[in-house]
């Protein structure tokens, strides 16, 4: 077995880049990647590779045409090592591809590949491969690859565990009000309606609306728009989302209810936007998805806040 | 609130109401309660000094809503009877315990003052249920 082998796997698909690249942590190898031919080729100028996994159908120069350049580059007398060097073994290149057929098969090895497989590369294959060439590792117990997996494995057994795990991305619902998109977390979202047949309660404060009768069940409506001190424009067709924490059910009014977005707590910022302190406290940060800003509000302390008087009572 | 079938009382235990409007709001008090309903536009309560109690200024019901103040209520209280001025008297009802509903706790916590102890469903339409006591120990107070 190499002591640390230098494996460089060409894909462009961001999915099966992260498919492949988790297979090979879990054979102990940790693979640089490249998502074009170009980028291939400059890595493997710096770095000689053990082996190379390329995908043949790359934007621009395809799989195909990054191997033979590769090979050219390790033929080419003035690409060698200073003397006294070692001179660099000629990278194993597997090719990875949809078509089975012999002709693209031939194709690769003309290119200067050694193996064609098939895609999608099956755990088994790799294995074989990395076998084959005397690169499995065993798993080295301070990567994060290796305690990720490790975690894995302990949370089949572990259901405490395996919320930890689960916490490092915060589940949350986006919605819409006037023109700005809020989200929630989702554990506390119980279900969408649309906003209809709310009766008004007399004597309560601008921000919450009055009750909705869900199956006998009377629900206390709040309208975010005014509860945010944002300008009330009534939307065409409005969405009560109905929420749950500790046993308290509450409908929001929202212009829109959109997606469900996963975003790791780090991708979260404080507060940037301008809000009056009342309402920034109800506020949990801000993300930015594509060209929206994402404003992330805090349901616990929104239910408690003063605007909402529950303990007052 | 305990459930009919929670407590062992029979589902079909009812009560009377009266059903009335003051503004969009629709109300609901028992009937054992009020004593007679003047209907009327100048009606002067018998006892002088007892100003009624106005419903639409008490839960500050916008004027434009108003159909026509236009009705009293004269209710019996621990300290006698008392007036209270609504839009109109919508009826009475048989209200079964199963119908009746807490506040939900946002709405009773911006109810402090007691003056609505639930709600019942009646159809498709929700009464506030009012505690015409409370309503005027507190008198004329805004909640």
């Amino acid at each position: 077995m190499k002591d640390k082998p230098t494996v460089l796997l060409v894909e462009d698909n961001p999915v099966s880049l992260k498919v492949i690249a988790a297979m090979l942590a879990k054979q102990g190898v940790q693979a640089a990647t490249a998502v074009t031919g170009e980028e291939a080729v400059q890595f493997v100028k710096q770095t000689p590779c053990d082996l190379i996994l390329m995908d043949i159908e790359l934007p621009g120069m395809n799989g195909m045409e990054t191997s033979r350049e590769i090979r050219e580059w390790e033929s080419d007398p003035s690409s060698r090592p200073a003397r006294g060097d070692a001179p660099h073994a000629p990278s194993t290149i597997v090719a990875m591809t949809a078509h089975e057929d012999e002709e693209n098969r031939q194709a690769c090895l003309n290119a200067g590949m050694n193996a064609v497989e098939t895609k999608p590369l099956r755990p088994e294959k790799l294995k074989e491969i990395l076998a084959r060439m005397n690169l499995t590792a065993p798993l080295e117990n301070n990567s994060v690859s290796s305690r990720i997996i490790g975690l894995m494995e302990k949370e089949k057994t572990s259901p405490a565990l395996k919320k930890d795990l689960k916490s490092e991305v915060r589940h949350l619902m986006s919605f819409t009000l006037g023109k700005e998109k809020y989200a929630l977390d989702m554990k506390y979202l119980k279900r969408v309606m649309w906003a209809k047949n709310i009766t008004q309660v007399p004597g309560l404060p601008p921000h919450i609306l009055g009750i909705i009768n869900i199956r006998g069940e009377i629900i206390s409506v709040v309208d975010m728009k005014m509860l945010l001190g944002l300008s009330h424009e009534t939307a065409e067709k409005p969405s009560i989302m109905i929420t749950s924490a500790r046993g308290m059910e509450t409908g929001l009014l929202v212009d829109s209810v959109d997606a469900i977005i996963d975003l790791p707590p780090l991708s979260i910022d404080p507060p940037m936007i301008t809000f009056e302190k009342e309402y920034l406290d109800l506020i949990d940060g801000e993300a930015r998805l594509d060209e929206t800003l994402l404003i992330v509000l805090n349901y616990e302390k929104i239910m408690q806040s003063e605007l909402m008087d529950i303990h007052k009572k | 609130m305990n459930r009919p079938e929670e407590n062992g009382e029979s589902p079909a235990q009812s009560f009377e109401f009266i059903l009335f409007k003051v503004g969009d709001f629709l109300f609901g008090a028992p009937a054992e309660q009020i004593l007679r309903i003047h209907n009327g536009d100048k009606i002067t309560p018998e006892e002088p000094g007892h100003t009624p109690i106005n419903m639409g200024k008490v839960f500050r019901v916008p004027e434009e809503t108003a159909i026509a103040r236009s009705c009293l209520l004269e209710v019996n209280t621990s300290i006698g009877a008392r007036f209270f001025e609504v839009d109109r008297v919508e009826g009475l009802t048989s209200v079964n315990l199963s119908q009746v509903r807490e506040l939900p706790p946002l709405i009773g916590a911006q109810m402090a003052n007691g003056s609505f102890w639930g709600l019942a469903l009646i159809g498709d339409r929700i009464a506030c249920l009012v505690d015409f006591e409370t309503l005027r120990m507190n008198k004329e107070q805004p909640l």
